[in-house]
């Protein structure tokens, strides 16, 4: 055991003794909705160094899950503070041996190019997965590549406030600056959602109905519509197992997929910490530890072209754990 | 008798004896998956060796214990020190279908290894080599928040309280170390004041998501096991069949752990604990000889 490791021991101890977290308890996981890329014509790149800030070479005799190489990167610099959200994607990966680390698309795990949240102040750190590196390998000989990112601050236009956002519970927000952009948004209690399951499941039933006795194309279409009704559903169903107390469940509809993120701040505008969104189209779920103060404000965060910035990256000879 | 006579009676039975006592020596163990966690942050990762048990005993071994002696890899970088004041491993669970099995726990080895040579020990808790491992309690919900006892958790100094669900809170909370004292544990330890701010962020995420109040399904106990004695504790029906729990929550360690049960129905009322306890009759060593072992 390491000299840091023992240092550390006590306090991850103490972690252990404190909490009685059952077998079963599982944190659910941030899931930011990875959606489409940022506007073709992003603003001028911001001031940001990109460098790497630790490295998990995982490697296994195993099929499942897979030997890899996961790099996650720090961003430093003028802009760096600002950057709300980060991605990063590899152009190219080679270790000292001179094998490709650059996987197929297919290889490639699903999501890992989601955006990654700043916080605690810190800018984000968004991370890759590479194919394994050879064993004897010592370095990373060369990575390339950009990192996206995500600056709210650079187009204050692009961020739409809603005051007092607990208190507008249940009926659709009117937000002008939103319904520009053709996007309706309504905040839903657990009396809202439970109306909202009753609607799914009498549709359902309604379209069950409507089924009978029809043949043919006509009888196609219902079927569809049945499918489509047994899915909201079920989605609904998730929805009331997923939502935890202090959860802020949103309804969401936005077909030009304008919007890119969801954040709270107190009446002093200091951020309310979430621990990750969860999407279950068409509801949002803003994972929240604690419960929404009455005068938070919810913060919609468009994409705007002058909002995104990319960061262009070469590291050499980066040393291997 | 004659003692030549009663020698020849006593061969054959002697024989009948000896198979069940000793046939877990027939258990041989070799290596499965191999693991080499690699992080540039070296608190973390190291190299695991999954351990693959055979032979006709293996049936029988419900919990395992792996002591390792040495390890290295084979550019000669030592894989295992032992801790000064490190203290025996617990037991853990075993059966032939659970996954994952056992395994070694070691440092990383050098980029430049191809292979590692592990010796050590693997001590194997038969259960049906004594019949005083399975003790039982009867109707425990009759008799909550004081210690139920009897000579084997004496013997083994066991002590096991099952709990009211207020008495369980209660306990839970005074248990609970304060900001403070973790912040004084991890200074005296030298840990930065980041690394204690992380580590109490985490406790307060982990307390929110973990801190489940007890249902009428939850069974809540209190041991305090010094030895590491207990191997699991079960709650049955009056006729002897397991009561199926979906989900198990512990927190503390040998010497005071909190322990709620989740089973899938309400206890009836005349439902009993049945406490697993080893004793050095139920236990086999088995060497663990691990020679050329290929890293990934």
């Amino acid at each position: 055991m390491t000299n840091r490791l023992r240092r550390a021991a006590p306090v991850l101890l103490a972690l252990a003794l404190a909490v009685a977290a059952p077998a079963h308890a599982q944190s659910k996981k941030p899931a930011r909705k990875s959606g489409p890329s940022a506007p073709a014509a992003p603003a001028a790149p911001p001031k940001v160094q990109v460098s790497v800030d630790s490295i998990l070479d995982r490697r296994t005799t195993r099929d499942f899950p897979r030997s890899e190489l996961s790099i996650t990167f720090k961003l430093e610099g003028e802009d760096a503070g600002a950057v709300q959200s980060a991605r990063a994607r590899v152009t190219k990966a080679t270790d000292d041996s001179g094998k490709n680390l650059l996987q197929s698309e297919a290889d490639s795990k699903q999501g890992s190019d989601r955006w990654q949240e700043a916080s605690d102040g810190k800018p984000p750190t968004p991370k890759v997965d590479l194919a394994s590196p050879v064993r004897k390998a010592k370095t990373l000989s060369t990575i390339e590549g950009v990192v996206e990112t995500y600056l709210p601050s650079r187009d204050p236009s692009g961020t739409v406030k809603i005051a007092a956002v607990s208190t507008k519970k249940d009926k659709p927000l009117v937000v002008p600056a939103l319904a520009s952009q053709r996007i309706s948004l309504q905040v839903l209690s657990k009396a809202g959602m439970e109306n909202e399951k009753k609607q799914a499941e009498a549709k359902k039933k309604a379209q069950a109905a409507k089924k009978k006795g029809k043949k043919g194309a006509e009888g196609g279409l219902e079927q569809m519509g049945e499918a489509m009704g047994e899915m909201l559903a079920s989605t609904l169903e998730r929805l009331f197992l997923s939502a935890g107390e202090n959860d802020l469940i949103l309804k969401v509809a936005d077909p030009g997929e304008k919007i890119f993120s969801f954040d709270l701040v107190a009446a002093d505008g200091a951020p309310i910490r979430s621990y990750g969104t969860m999407d279950m189209d068409p509801y949002r779920i803003v994972r929240l530890l604690e419960p929404i103060p009455p005068s938070a404000t919810l913060q919609v965060r468009l994409k705007t072209p002058k909002s995104f910035g990319e960061v262009p990256f070469t590291l050499a000879n980066v040393k291997l754990p | 008798m004659p003692s030549s006579l009663r020698s020849r009676l006593l061969a054959p039975l002697l024989l009948l004896l000896v198979p069940p006592l000793f046939a877990a020596e027939d258990v041989k163990v070799s290596a499965g998956a191999v693991e080499d966690q690699r992080f540039s942050d070296d608190r973390f990762g190291g190299l695991s060796i999954e351990l693959l048990l055979k032979g006709t005993s293996v049936a029988n071994v419900k919990a395992v214990r792996v002591k390792v002696k040495s390890a290295k890899d084979d550019v000669g970088s030592v894989l295992y020190k032992p801790e000064r004041d490190e203290k025996p491993k617990d037991f853990e669970e075993f059966s032939t279908d659970r996954q994952p099995g056992p395994k070694v726990s070691l440092s990383s080895p050098s980029r430049d290894a191809s292979t590692v040579d592990v010796t050590g020990e693997l001590e194997l808790f038969i259960p049906t080599r004594d019949p005083t491992t399975k003790q039982r309690f009867e109707q425990f919900q009759g008799r909550l928040d004081k210690p139920i006892s009897n000579s084997a958790l004496k013997s083994a100094k066991v002590e096991i309280t099952p709990l009211s669900a207020k008495e369980y809170m209660a306990r839970q909370k005074t248990n609970r170390p304060t900001k403070e004292q973790i912040m004084a544990e991890g200074k005296k330890h030298g840990a930065t004041d980041a690394e204690i701010k992380q580590a109490l962020e985490l406790m307060d995420a982990l307390a929110a998501l973990g801190g489940e109040e007890p249902s009428e399904n939850s069974v809540l106990i209190e041991t305090k096991d010094p030895d590491g004695k207990i191997i699991s504790i079960d709650v049955v029906r009056a006729d002897g069949s397991e009561l199926p729990a979906p989900s198990r929550g512990t927190s503390g360690a040998r010497e005071t752990k909190m322990v709620k049960i989740d089973l899938a129905e309400k206890p009836p009322a005349d439902a009993a604990l049945l406490v697993t306890l080893r004793t050095a009759k139920s236990l086999v060593t088995v060497p663990l000889n691990l020679k050329g072992v290929s890293l990934p």
